[in-house]
């Protein structure tokens, strides 16, 4: 077997945090593509797929983690439920990383009306209630897949924006910035060239703790029923449907809880594996690996 | 200092204020075509800030700054058209050249930024690697690879990338070995000399002033001491405060030692008052104007030494 080269060179407490959060996170995306082919999420099956009495299965043969109280098989839905919960919280932290990343970089750079008209806004965005903001904004915005999206994106681009902010304010005093500013160079260039380079450790590291934040802001819309729409599942979704039945059949709370968990779980050792290669002076490229 | 041909570079009474603190006040000189102007005076006394204002990247709170006769104008093409025409060389040569770039971008961003990169472009930047004493530099090495004088020439080349008539040199070797000094020094001269180049060095090195400076400008807290002819000037200096720092300079010790203040008191009359041995009360109540010792020479001193 080939030796895995993902960041061979690194110190070896940030590399194996990283490969343990690329582990998990493509265990889960895995399970998660493999959807279409665990069973059927919306099948009611209600003459197998419940007990005698009309409970929800545990674990058996036919249904690994068991099946809900509607006789649907739980390992499907946990599934399908990861590729919804997944690509929402993946779409929506890089969007709220881009979003943040270009305000926080434009009122850096530029300075005057746009940067305080731009901080404001991002003061705004800081000062949000998580939470209870993504309640109004749902309350607001159609029902779908993408308002979650929209939603988690609008809560979350003001904190990168305000650390990419600080970061080009920084770098707008280094020598071969003002160099550029002083040999004419363009200023969306410089912007370009000197100065997004110098944030990618920044927006590396941040970027999978934002994943792992929207994964779990997704959840919580879901499960208190303004994330993404019933029937189709979202981790969120299903354990707040799974609560109800944690006396008698946890696993309906248990599995999606699991899959929650060990998502968020990855994306923060990928971010720890970052952060300790950073501290330990290594320098990444823009695919880090 | 006034000559008949047009300067290169004129400060006209130039102020520079941040809120409250003055950086520059009542700045006036003039670099002359083909010369090398000397500015010297200690940390703070606003040095930096007439490089940054040369560079267009501050503006004078008053006052005008004249390129070839003509005033900067802010406007972003205008101010591409003067910076066209000027080189630069930062003090700090770690943090004057982007370390993501290689070489070859780093002596190439001025063309680029111009518009001049062209099929002669990788060409050119070899040539001036060359030129400045890295012939064997890789044009896709990266700046990292080297030490502060290695750094300071690419430095060099980018600044002579666009052929400048002006080149502007804010303390070009006081981050480098004492050995390395010599070397880029010989090589600014030998560059102004064959280039023909108009500079403004500033530094604190006095025997390096007087070996190659022909005009010396003097700044105490942001004004003007003394102004005139270097050699002249360092070999029989009229204003207090010149005396003081060029026996300060001479001895190689810190002049700022001399007092044991980091922040001398002020005065908004003469500034050098409050330490000058020849502070008369007179120099406490009014601003000493600039008085001609010669038409070329000009002291800021009720008092000067004969």
């Amino acid at each position: 077997m080939a030796p895995i080269t993902i960041a061979s060179g690194w110190p070896i407490e940030a590399r194996r945090s990283l490969l343990a959060g690329i582990a998990l996170i493509g265990a889960v995306s895995l399970i998660a593509l493999l959807a279409p082919w665990l069973g059927d999420p919306y099948y009611q099956d209600f003459a197998t797929g419940l007990s005698p009495a009309g409970l929800p299965l545990g674990p058996n043969h036919t249904h690994p983690l068991g099946t809900d109280s509607l006789g649907r098989d739980v390992l499907a839905r946990v599934a399908l439920a990861g590729r919804v919960s997944l690509s929402i919280g993946i779409l929506a932290a890089l969007l709220s990383l881009a979003l943040g990343a270009t305000v926080g970089m434009m009122a850096g750079f530029y300075g005057g009306f746009l940067e305080a008209l731009l901080m404001r806004l991002t003061d705004i965005g800081l000062a949000l209630p998580t939470t209870l903001a993504g309640l109004a904004m749902t309350a607001l915005l159609p029902a779908g897949l993408l308002r979650p999206v929209v939603i988690i994106t609008l809560l979350f681009w003001a904190y990168p924006a305000r650390l990419v902010y600080n970061e080009t304010l920084r770098m707008r005093r280094r020598g071969f910035v003002e160099a550029a500013v002083a040999m004419g160079e363009a200023r969306y260039r410089i912007l370009l060239r000197h100065i997004l380079p110098h944030l990618k450790t920044l927006l590396l590291t941040y970027a999978p703790m934002n994943a792992a934040a929207a994964v779990m802001m997704e959840a919580t819309l879901s499960y208190l029923g303004a994330g993404v729409p019933l029937p189709t599942p979202s981790w969120g979704n299903m354990i707040g449907e799974g609560q109800g039945a944690l006396a008698f059949a946890p696993h309906l709370f248990l599995a999606p809880a699991a899959f929650l968990l060990l998502t968020t779980l990855g994306f923060l050792l990928i971010a720890e594996g970052f952060k300790q290669a950073h501290s330990r002076g290594i320098r990444f490229s823009w695919l880090a690996l | 200092m006034s000559g008949l041909e047009l300067p290169i570079l004129h400060f006209e009474h130039v102020t520079r204020r941040y809120d409250r603190f003055i950086a520059l006040e009542d700045v006036s000189f003039v670099v002359r075509k083909g010369k090398i102007l000397g500015l010297v005076g200690e940390s703070g006394s606003g040095k930096t800030t007439c490089i940054r204002l040369a560079l267009g990247l501050e503006r004078p709170s008053a006052g005008r700054i004249r390129f070839m006769g003509r005033p900067y104008s802010y406007r972003s093409k205008e101010m591409k058209a003067i910076r066209r025409r000027i080189g630069f060389i930062f003090q700090d040569p770690y943090d004057a050249l982007d370390p993501h770039l290689t070489l070859e971008e780093i002596i190439g961003e001025p063309l680029r930024a111009h518009g001049l990169w062209n099929v002669t472009a990788r060409e050119r930047i070899r040539g001036l690697l060359d030129r400045v004493g890295l012939p064997d530099a890789s044009l896709r090495s990266y700046p990292t690879r080297y030490s502060g004088g290695g750094l300071q020439r690419i430095a060099i080349a980018r600044a002579l990338a666009l052929e400048p008539e002006l080149l502007l040199c804010d303390e070009p070797t006081s981050n480098l070995d004492v050995s390395m000094q010599a070397q880029i020094i010989n090589l600014l001269m030998e560059l102004q000399r064959e280039r023909g180049l108009a500079m403004v060095f500033v530094t604190h090195d006095l025997p390096l002033i007087r070996r190659i400076a022909d005009d010396l400008v003097v700044l105490y807290a942001g004004r003007v001491m003394e102004c005139g002819p270097a050699r002249e000037i360092a070999a029989r200096p009229r204003h207090p405060y010149t005396i003081v720092l060029l026996s300060a300079m001479e001895a190689k010790i810190p002049h700022r030692s001399a007092w044991d203040e980091a922040n001398p008191p002020v005065s908004p009359a003469c500034p050098f008052a409050p330490r000058c041995w020849k502070a008369q009360p007179q120099c406490w109540k009014e601003r000493p104007p600039r008085i001609p010792v010669r038409p070329d020479w000009e002291v800021a001193c009720f008092f000067p030494e004969e």
